[in-house]
């Protein structure tokens, strides 16, 4: 979506005066996952090469592997089957896409080591290039920059935190242990989630920064829903009704603002986050109990709503303190306090 | 005496098929030249426009290409320690401008980053940028041109500016660069691909220099989409730009050539299509 926006802004934005033929770019690389779907959609309709990524650089720099696997491919099949130009052509366009997804992952992760010296920034991208063994233009593959690699390593954390909760739960039903109460469990998997900030805690308000940023916006929302999406289904969460929507709101309140806090956090071991966090919690379990629990009597409604209104008061407008933000600047921040 | 008719006749086939491969055809413009002609004709008209080529340029793109060149590079995002060699880029705008983005990065991120600083920080950061050069780790950008003129004048304009660090001059051709394997990080043409007789061994050339992971990055022009606008391109193309060039540089030839040899390059798609 993020791509097909950009895609439409750099068509729109090409000066199309008479005189100007429209200089074209030859450049690494346009996102992959689209990039394939739209080489797929476009081979089904028997027009291939239409949005092939290959670029030159990137071609010819995967020319040899190429020719290695083309060759490895054709000793594998059958002999006498035949295989037309253009479908070697389909064939190596598709390697080079899987080759380059894999490179901008490596590239990727190494560049999170250089993160606490260089920030969230195509510094840190290129320093990840060099230690891979590729240039540091390579970090050039990367449109949006250093917005990628923030984007990374969310999705990174979250397929992390997806993979320990299901480990967790199916070693209880092997157990056959007693499924823990639902506000430990969201504890519990909200702290793991935000424990995995902790390495890169000094530069973690610059990477919140950058997921705020526009062209990050579609992937950061996407990512804070599939984040508080898959802890409720973890958590048992199978509910039909408007429930979904209140449950992962609230949620998704609750993480904000407790990544908030952990920020400026000064505490041994985050200790006053996971009490913040208890809190939110418990405010926050009001409101779902009563309504699940309502038989419809006025007490236990106005219970529901005003727990829920502590909680997003609390998110959203909290009691104000001021707090040391920023230990080397001496800055200080207006952080809610329970 | 039949078997000296034969041979003589094989030698005439031979001689002929000789001839034949070494007269391969090109394109110059519109007109159907032999290959080794090409590359003598582009030289001699970039030696007439050297002069005004920055008035043709403009004339070419009614000044855009300057805001081209300025996207040129904010794509490139180059970093500090980068090495780029500019094919083609006689006149130095592209290595200029790479120059000027290197040295101007620092600067940026650190007003990106620190809003607030105290009045010490501040005074520090002064007797920083005193101390150090203005590239640092290395940053170097490599001109190559097949013109001695187009050099020449790029020479000059690179006197008068003030950061010249890691800026460096060689006169080569395109398709036999005067340089090692895998050097350069980004390899950059810009306006200079549609120029070249043998495109195919120009790419060659650039993957052998660049580094595993480098970039090879294209400036060209290429063919409008939308038909109207194409129209009226096509008006001021033919009819406006070589009389401007007998105007400006007292050279009609030099810009019909030009004019004609972005008719002929390939358009978008097919240049990003792998072959």
């Amino acid at each position: 979506m993020a791509a097909l926006a950009r895609a439409a802004l750099r068509f729109l934005s090409r000066p199309s005066y008479g005189c100007v033929a429209g200089a074209s770019f030859l450049q690494s690389s346009v996102r992959p996952g689209l990039a394939r779907g739209i080489c797929t959609a476009s081979r089904l309709f028997g027009d291939a090469g239409e949005k092939s990524d290959g670029t030159l650089g990137a071609h010819s720099m995967q020319e040899p592997q190429l020719e290695n696997e083309t060759k490895e491919a054709k000793h594998e099949d059958d002999g006498s089957r035949k295989t037309s130009h253009s479908d070697d052509l389909e064939g190596e366009a598709i390697a080079g896409e899987e080759f380059e997804e894999q490179t901008k992952l490596r590239v990727l992760n190494r560049a999170l080591e250089f993160v606490p010296e260089y920030g969230w920034s195509m510094e840190a991208l290129a320093e990840g290039a060099e230690a891979e063994g590729l240039s540091a233009a390579a970090a050039g593959m990367f449109e949006q920059g250093a917005v990628e690699l923030v984007v990374h390593f969310v999705r990174e954390c979250n397929t992390q935190l997806r993979k320990q909760l299901t480990e967790e739960n199916a070693r209880l039903q092997q157990e056959q242990d007693e499924q823990r109460p639902v506000e430990e469990f969201l504890r519990d998997a909200l702290e793991s989630r935000l424990r995995m900030h902790i390495p890169y805690m000094d530069r973690w308000s610059q990477a919140m920064g950058l997921l705020l940023t526009p062209q990050a916006l579609p992937d950061s929302v996407c990512l804070l829903t599939e984040l508080v999406d898959e802890i409720w289904f973890q958590a048992g969460d199978r509910s039909t009704d408007f429930n979904w929507y209140t449950r992962r709101g609230l949620l998704a309140a609750i993480y904000s603002a407790t990544e908030l806090v952990m920020i400026q956090d000064s505490s041994e071991d985050y200790e006053e986050t996971w009490s913040f966090l208890e809190h939110r919690l418990a405010n926050a379990s009001l409101a779902t109990q009563a309504a699940s629990q309502v038989k419809q009597t006025g007490e236990s409604l106005v219970q529901g709503v005003i727990g829920a209104a502590i909680t997003v008061s609390h998110c959203s407008a909290p009691n104000f303190v001021w707090v040391p933000f920023h230990k080397a600047q001496q800055k200080c921040v207006l952080v809610a306090v329970s | 005496m039949c078997f000296l008719r034969k041979a003589r006749g094989v030698a005439a086939a031979l001689a002929r098929r000789c001839l034949s491969v070494e007269a391969r055809k090109s394109n110059f413009g519109y007109e159907v030249v032999t290959e080794t002609e090409k590359t003598n004709k582009v030289y001699g008209v970039f030696q007439n426009v050297a002069k005004n080529y920055d008035t043709m340029n403009d004339a070419m793109s009614l000044g855009i290409h300057r805001w081209w060149k300025d996207s040129f590079m904010r794509l490139m995002n180059a970093t500090p320690g980068i090495r780029l060699l500019d094919v083609a880029g006689g006149t130095g705008d592209i290595a200029f401008r790479f120059l000027d983005y290197i040295s101007s990065k620092p600067h940026r991120a650190f007003q990106k980053e620190e809003q607030d600083l105290s009045w010490e920080e501040i005074s520090q950061m002064y007797e920083q940028r005193e101390g150090e050069q203005s590239i640092d780790k290395g940053s170097m950008v490599v001109v190559c041109d097949i013109n001695k003129e187009m050099l020449h004048i790029g020479q000059a304009r690179a006197r008068e500016r003030t950061n010249t660090n890691g800026l460096s001059w060689i006169l080569g051709n395109a398709e036999e660069l005067p340089v090692a394997d895998n050097k350069f990080d980004i390899y950059s043409i810009a306006f200079g691909i549609r120029n070249v007789t043998d495109i195919p061994r120009a790419l060659d050339e650039a993957y052998r220099v660049l580094r595993p992971g480098g970039r090879f990055m294209c400036l060209e022009f290429s063919h409008v989409t939308n038909p109207v606008v194409e129209r009226l391109y096509d008006i001021y193309s033919f009819q406006i730009i070589p009389v401007l060039g007998e105007v400006i540089a007292e050279d009609w030839k030099s810009y019909q050539y030009l004019v004609e040899s972005i008719r002929l390059f390939p358009d978008q798609s097919a240049k990003s299509r792998p072959n």
